[in-house]
């Protein structure tokens, strides 16, 4: 006789594996499920599994992830759709001169390497190429002697200039110094006068005060009102 | 008449509902929208798939080999590898398929690598794994989060012991709530055959829980 657990754990050859399945996650059709539902009146195998698997999905709820981490991928934009991006921020006609000034750019580069060379006189544009654009210039070949006596020749033009410069900032700094100076002096000289005349005018006021009140102070000066006893040393 | 067991679906906590509920603009677009302006040249656009896509592909990677750092590994290389084939999606299967697909693709390929050592690690991962272990335990006193840690820690166990194929297709029917329909469109399979690795590995998980604990 079978015990129990081995009942319980029965292996299930009813061939509805499939229709369990579909029972347990509520994916069977109406008569699917009607059909099974009739299939486990009679099939005890399938009510004990379909009990098991139901404790089973509790058991699997239980773990949980509870958070991931940012993925972080890093994407490698190519230099073109780069390129497009930016142009995208534009509006259209703002895209539309970059691009026209993008084509008269490799038109002149292009015109450059073939040798030509781009005029407009007179409201005329004019392209000429090859030897023409050389000849025009005009230019000769300098040896590299020249070029260094040329050199030498400008770095002491130069020199001279600077010190020819240097010498006129100095006397004119000399002759600002000597204007200053002599200013400030004439200036300290005036204060200085005008205080001894203060001291003069009061010290005389204050001799004839005393004279008035003492006689003999008077005539120990030997004054009369409009002398000025410091006539001597003025 | 035998009473029969009531099957009641339920509506566990999805890995997604978890996390903070997007509210930007961009949620409003489509993955094909959002395809289509990637293919157009706004690459920016594309990470907006990554974060809409990270989190089932990182919970789907970190189930299938049980190891955050290879789980993140995965999700990167996913991601990657479907942006530089994203000219090559045709949108015959919808665009979470494919991705699935790719994802699987690069379990499978780790999982070969680690061959044989792959089973000793699960029992050196425990603390490693732990820390995904606890859905919402906020509200649980830490007795009822400890004896909740432990059964997940136990699902886990199971879960990797079980073959390769049994294994994805468990995961994605219970915690990406795949129907059996779009599993079969990810794996390129029958729907017949998925739900027979559906039985089969319930089967096996429960005989192994069993084991485990004694009580299914």
């Amino acid at each position: 006789m079978m015990n129990e657990k081995n009942k319980f754990n029965a292996p299930n050859d009813c061939g509805r594996k499939e229709d369990l399945v579909a029972y347990l996650y509520d994916e069977a059709g109406v008569n699917e499920r009607a059909s099974f539902e009739r299939h486990l009146d009679d099939c005890g195998s399938c009510r004990n599994e379909l009990t098991a698997f139901g404790r089973v999905r509790d058991e699997l709820s239980v773990w949980q992830v509870g958070f991931a981490p940012r993925a972080e991928v890093v994407l490698q934009r190519s230099k073109v759709d780069l390129l497009r991006e930016l142009l995208g921020m534009f509006p259209m006609w703002v895209r539309g001169a970059a691009l026209a000034g993008a084509a008269a750019a490799m038109l002149l580069l292009a015109l450059s390497i073939a040798g030509a060379s781009v005029s407009v006189r007179d409201g005329d544009f004019a392209i000429s190429f090859g030897g023409a654009a050389k000849a025009e210039t005009g230019a000769t070949a300098v040896s590299s002697e020249e070029l260094e006596k040329l050199v030498e020749s400008a770095v002491a033009k130069e020199r001279d200039r600077m010190r020819q410069e240097y010498e006129a900032q100095l006397a004119s700094f000399k002759d600002q110094l000597n204007a200053e100076h002599q200013a400030k002096l004439q200036a300290a000289s005036a204060e200085h006068q005008a205080q001894l005349n203060a001291v003069k005018a009061g010290l005389r006021a204050e001799i004839r005060r005393s004279s008035r009140q003492n006689p003999s102070i008077r005539s120990f000066f030997a004054l009369d009102d409009n002398d000025d006893p410091w006539g001597d040393i003025r | 008449m035998a009473a029969r067991p009531q099957v009641t679906q339920r509506k566990r906590p999805k890995d997604d509902e978890l996390r903070e509920s997007g509210s930007d603009s961009f949620m409003e677009l489509s993955d094909d929208q959002i395809i289509e302006r990637t293919l157009a040249g706004e690459t920016d656009a594309f990470s907006l798939l990554v974060r809409r896509w990270e989190r089932p592909i990182y919970g789907l990677s970190l189930r299938m080999l049980g190891r955050d750092e290879d789980a993140r590994d995965v999700c990167q290389e996913t991601f990657l590898a479907a942006f530089r084939n994203l000219r090559k999606f045709r949108g015959d299967a919808k665009f979470s398929s494919w991705l699935y697909r790719i994802a699987l693709n690069a379990c499978h390929s780790r999982l070969r690598k680690q061959g044989a050592v792959f089973e000793q690690s699960i029992d050196q991962e425990d603390e490693d794994g732990r820390k995904f272990e606890l859905a919402d335990a906020g509200a649980e006193n830490l007795s009822e989060r400890l004896h909740r840690d432990q059964r997940a820690n136990m699902v886990r166990k199971a879960l990797q012991a079980l073959p390769a194929e049994m294994r994805q297709v468990i995961i994605m029917k219970e915690y990406e709530e795949m129907t059996f329909a779009e599993i079969a469109e990810v794996l390129q399979i029958p729907v017949s055959t998925v739900k027979s690795r559906v039985y089969t590995g319930l089967q096996q998980m429960r005989a192994k829980l069993e084991k485990m604990r004694g009580v299914l």
